[in-house]
């Protein structure tokens, strides 16, 4: 079975294009446009081995989703990998198992998928 | 004053002594009985030689019969026009030179005779004085020509009065300000002054089409020499043009000067006589040193268009205030870290620094040459200690730069601590400005001011006689102005203590005490404050004065004299109280805080009320400082305001100050006055009560107008006001609008700033989120290709990545277009290529385009509206505007409809696009248009420059846009573009 990826970010774009290298890797990676269809998404699906987390979006941004991903005791132990476009001290207070800042090299992200998700 | 004559006058010797005014007695037969010290030095002989000698001996020849006969007459008549009255007389020297002096004689009886006691004083210095008093009117005249300047808003409202002031001060037909052509180097009437007679007004309009080049004869030449020029024979003057005019209609005389400052000359100032003009040395310098004045104004005239230039802009760009940051004409820079490193340095700034790199280098590295200055050290204590630096005319080496050697100015300035948030310094704002010209032109005016002062002083000696014995008092009339009383006023020793303030009394009791002790030695010096009896006017006296104690050790006489000390008293308290004041308003950025710590300074050394009323930056009355001697009065203040705000145009006594910016001073403030101020009933009773008896009113200006109104009130106290506290009060007022003026200033500087910073981080993000997904898309293709997975992707994945490459490479083109008009519009370089244009098909032609947008988003677009609206307008910029808007109201209001429509109303072109979204907060309509605003958070896409450059795109049309919104109700935007002139 397919090691399952949650990727929260508003930008169609961004979201869509991490999707396809992470599919195209052998993984399944799942869209989520921000933190609220994540919350939801996690609550009614389960967990995957890895969420990446853009900060900035609308509706619920990325701090306030590790808050309450955090706050839940079935969620809270799902590592949790930052993209950020903002620069790194963007993401200083959001505690996070690894940080990506944008613009994105595959190679830095298959690393870090491959990281919390192994596939042998 | 009187002294009784005695048999020998031995014993009064001392006394007479005790006068540095020249004083001898006769007896009946008219011979000198004693004489002092100073009249004998006065008349070159030895005390002793003087008694015995008939008074007439000592009085030129042709004088002596006449007084002989004068004389007798007295003794037998008792009949004097001259008795007690000063006159004007030569007296006789030794050496036979006569010496002007005053003469008073006072009749004297006792001891069985008559007596005649005569005080000289020796009138030399005075005349000398009045002499250079005279001269002064040309400085005066010169003062006059400057305050005309000082108000004066354009060049060409101040050179007729200016023109018009000296003339007349001096006593010239006629005067002409030739001014150099605008790009030429040539001369021509720009204003004229004239007495109205034919022949002035005959020389004018022969002057009148006339110009000159700098090497002509006159005034061709004076620019040439750079100095004051006269000519006493016009006729037959080889150096001046007009010789046959000048003539023709009698002029003779003529002195032209040349109008210049330390840049440039402006040109040249003529003023021209019927009278042989005696060649004054004085006057022509003088005449040079207001040439300079006029120079320095005309300068700062151009400063200030500049400046205004400056606002308008900043005004046009609204919050693109760093450019007003720039292009102040103060040098401004902040300075941060430990290390103090340039972080900003604009413009001015630059320049003084000759151009050398500052930003991101340290002060040291950057201009080593400040360090001998100890401006780097100045520096270095604001951050050490947080206390701000304040630079009065402060010396400094501007640095050598290419083309210019390095050269002492003076500069004013303030450096200022910045706090962070912890409180400790991280930085330093340094603000200054070049007050060289100023420094070198007091230079020049400070040696006149001092001799007229001196002029002054002599006048106002008084002398005073008491007898402790009797209590009875004599004072001179200067004596009693002293104290505020007439002439005639009677005059007792408790009428005069009366007057003395009370806070001194004790003081001047003690001291009298003191020296009518025998022991003590009998001397008297002390300074002290009265209080006009009559006039109530503060003054500051000294008095100085000897006791002469009989043989059993009994006061029998007191005896000095007393000369007014306010303004010097004034001039040192004023200086000192600046000072304070100036430290504080420095301390902080905080100026509300500052206001009120500068009005409880005040109180109650020059009030007994000190207020400051203060409008914000949109002009709205913002409230006021207020201290008061008493706090509960403060309190009625405070409650007056509240009950009854400021109304702007009101004719009430602050309101006008506001409004028309000149001091208002009111020596008595009379009950009806009050009643004017009052706007009801209970207004007049807290007025009364509040109990104002003097009042000055003085405006704080900054170049923006009057930004606040300082007032100071005597109640209590009952001091009153005069307009000699005008120009100190002027002062305060204007340290204090500086003070604001840069608090301000910072505070848009820092905003400024921070909507900077602000955009750069959401520039980046913008930038960096799409290149992100080209990046993913490229790298996954490149991996495919690497692994050899690349053939077996299908064809309709390929087509749809490349899809979404194209997509995000439209993006960035678009961000990198919205950020180089940006760029463009800041930097004046917006250019519109206009053509005839239809903006019905425009708008169609946007429609069309943004179709598949709208329905993706579920929305429609229709156009409605007139056809045949045509002008001539840049089409890719209107489809620029057009397309935002319409993308707008997609990406706000999606799935609505949308509205476009065209119509033609008044000789403007109007387009409106409309949604029924969820509109836009009225608090956010204003700022929508603002550089860097955008009402969506942050993440939602866009730079929020939109709609800015729609609006300076439009308004490079000679048009406006606006937006017309109802929270929940959609919004409308217009364009309005200009027909008229645009076909």
């Amino acid at each position: 079975m397919k090691k399952l990826v949650l990727v929260v970010d508003d930008d169609d774009s961004i979201r869509e294009a991490v999707c396809d290298v992470l599919n195209d890797e052998g993984y399944q990676a799942v869209g989520a446009e921000n933190g609220r269809q994540a919350l939801d998404f996690l609550r009614a699906e389960g967990g995957p081995c890895l969420i990446l987390l853009d900060l900035m979006m609308p509706v619920m941004d990325g701090a306030t989703f590790r808050a309450k991903q955090l706050g839940d005791p079935h969620l809270s132990r799902i590592p949790v990998a930052i993209i950020t476009a903002a620069g790194l001290q963007a993401a200083h207070g959001v505690p996070a198992h690894a940080i990506l800042a944008k613009p994105l090299r595959i190679e830095t992200l298959l690393g870090v998928v491959q990281q919390f998700c192994p596939i042998s | 004053m009187i002294i009784e004559p005695a048999s020998s006058g031995a014993e009064f010797q001392p006394l007479l002594d005790a006068f540095n005014d020249p004083v001898l007695g006769t007896g009946r037969d008219g011979y000198i009985h004693y004489a002092n010290g100073a009249v004998a030095r006065l008349l070159g002989w030895d005390v002793t030689e003087l008694v015995g000698k008939p008074l007439v001996s000592l009085m030129p020849q042709r004088l002596r019969s006449a007084h002989e006969a004068g004389f007798r007459r007295f003794m037998t008549t008792h009949e004097s026009r001259i008795i007690g009255r000063p006159i004007r007389v030569p007296a006789l020297h030794r050496s036979g030179v006569e010496i002007e002096v005053e003469l008073t004689l006072s009749e004297v009886h006792g001891f069985g005779s008559t007596c005649v006691i005569a005080v000289l004083r020796d009138l030399r210095d005075r005349i000398e004085l009045e002499r250079k008093i005279e001269a002064q009117r040309k400085i005066l005249a010169q003062y006059a020509a400057v305050a005309v300047l000082a108000d004066a808003t354009s060049a060409v409202e101040a050179m007729p009065r200016v023109l018009e002031a000296t003339a007349q001060a001096l006593k010239w037909e006629l005067g002409i300000y030739w001014a150099q052509t605008p790009g030429g180097d040539r001369l021509a009437v720009a204003a004229t002054w004239s007495s109205g007679s034919t022949a002035a007004r005959r020389f004018l309009a022969g002057s009148a089409a006339l110009t000159f080049a700098r090497g002509d004869p006159m005034p061709g030449a004076v620019v040439a020499a750079n100095e004051a020029v006269w000519s006493r024979d016009l006729a037959n003057d080889p150096r001046y043009a007009r010789s046959r005019l000048a003539q023709e209609l009698g002029f003779r005389s003529a002195l032209l000067f040349p109008v210049y400052c330390a840049q440039r000359t402006w040109g040249v100032l003529e003023y021209v006589s019927m009278r042989e003009e005696e060649l004054d040395e004085d006057l022509r310098r003088t005449m040079t040193a207001l040439g300079f004045q006029i120079g320095q104004f005309l300068e700062r005239l151009e400063t200030e268009e500049a400046l205004r230039r400056a606002w308008a802009q900043a005004d046009a760009g609204r919050k693109n205030l760093h450019q007003l940051f720039e292009d102040a004409p103060a040098a401004i820079a902040i300075i941060r870290g430990p290390e103090m490193r340039y972080e900003l340095s604009n413009a001015t700034n630059q320049e003084l620094a000759g151009g050398r790199q500052l930003v991101g280098r340290t002060v040291r590295e950057a201009l080593p040459e400040l360090e001998a200055d100890g401006i780097t050290s100045a520096v270095q204590h604001v951050f050490d200690t947080g206390e701000p630096f304040v630079a009065r005319e402060y010396p400094v080496t501007r640095p050598e730069a290419p083309g210019r050697a390095s050269k002492e100015i003076f500069m004013n300035g303030v450096v200022q601590p910045l706090h962070g948030p912890t409180g400790a310094v991280e930085g330093v704002m340094l603000f200054a400005y070049d007050v060289t010209d100023l420094v070198l032109s007091r230079e020049r005016v400070r040696d006149a001011e001092e001799r007229l002062r001196l002029a002054v002083d002599a006048a106002t000696v008084g002398t005073w006689d008491y007898h402790p014995q009797s209590g009875v008092v004599t004072a001179d009339p200067r004596y009693r102005r002293l104290f505020g009383l007439g002439p005639d006023a009677p005059v007792t020793g408790d009428i005069l203590a009366g007057a003395i303030h009370p806070e001194d009394r004790a003081r001047v009791d003690a001291a009298v005490s003191r020296s009518l002790d025998p022991h003590a030695g009998g001397e008297f010096g002390i300074e002290y404050r009265t209080r006009g009896i009559e006039d109530g006017v503060e003054r500051w006296v000294a008095v100085r004065g000897r006791t002469i104690f009989d043989e059993n050790g009994q006061a029998v006489r007191f005896l000095g004299t007393g000369v007014d000390v306010t303004s010097e008293r004034r001039a040192l308290t004023h200086l000192q109280f600046l000072a304070e004041a100036s430290t504080v308003l420095s301390s902080s950025l905080d100026y509300r805080a500052t206001l009120d710590e500068m009005a409880r300074l005040a109180v109650p050394r020059f009030a007994d009320m000190c207020f400051v009323e203060l409008t914000g930056e949109d002009r709205s009355f913002i409230g006021a400082a207020v201290a008061h001697v008493d706090p509960a009065k403060a309190r009625l203040a405070r409650e007056v305001r509240r009950r009854y705000p400021l109304v702007r145009g009101s004719v009430a006594p602050i309101e006008r100050v506001f409004e028309t910016g000149q001091p208002l001073l009111v020596p008595t403030v009379t009950e009806p006055l009050l009643r004017e101020m009052a706007r009801d009933e209970d207004h007049l009773r807290m007025l009364r009560e509040l109990g104002a008896r003097s009042m000055m009113l003085v405006p704080l200006k900054t170049r923006g107008g009057t930004i606040a109104v300082l007032g100071l009130v005597h109640s209590e106290s009952g001091r009153r006001y005069t307009p000699e506290d005008l120009p100190f009060a002027g002062e305060v007022a204007r340290r204090a609008a500086t003070a604001v003026e840069n608090a301000r200033l910072y505070e848009r500087a820092t905003k400024a700033v921070g909507v900077r910073d602000q955009f750069l981080s959401i520039a980046s993000h913008e930038l960096r989120t799409p290149l992100t997904g080209l990046i993913l898309h490229l790298s996954t293709l490149r991996r495919a290709i690497d692994t050899g997975r690349f053939g077996s992707i299908p064809s309709e994945k390929l087509a749809e990545r490349i899809r979404l490459m194209d997509h995000q490479a439209s993006r960035l083109s678009a961000l990198i277009d919205e950020l180089l008009d940006v760029s463009r519009i800041s930097s004046g370089r917006l250019e519109l290529k206009r053509e005839r244009l239809d903006l019905n098909g425009l708008v169609n032609d946007v429609a069309a385009s943004m179709t598949g947008e709208a329905t993706k988003a579920g929305a429609s677009i229709s156009i409605t509206g007139e056809s045949g609206v045509v002008g001539s307008w840049d089409r890719s910029r209107l489809d620029q505007i057009v397309t935002n808007l319409v993308a707008n109201a997609i990406k706000y209001a999606p799935g609505g409809p949308i509205w476009i429509d065209v119509a033609r109303r008044d000789g403007t072109a109007i387009i409106t696009v409309s949604d029924r979204g969820p509109g836009i907060p009225v608090a956010d309509q204003g700022r929508i248009f603002d550089q860097f605003e955008r009402v969506a958070p942050p993440g939602q896409g866009g730079l929020g420059l939109g709609l800015w450059i729609a609006r300076r795109i439009v308004e490079a049309h000679g048009g406006s846009i606006g937006v017309a919104s109802r929270p929940g109700d959609g919004a409308v935007f217009s364009v309005r573009l200009p027909l008229e002139g645009s076909q």
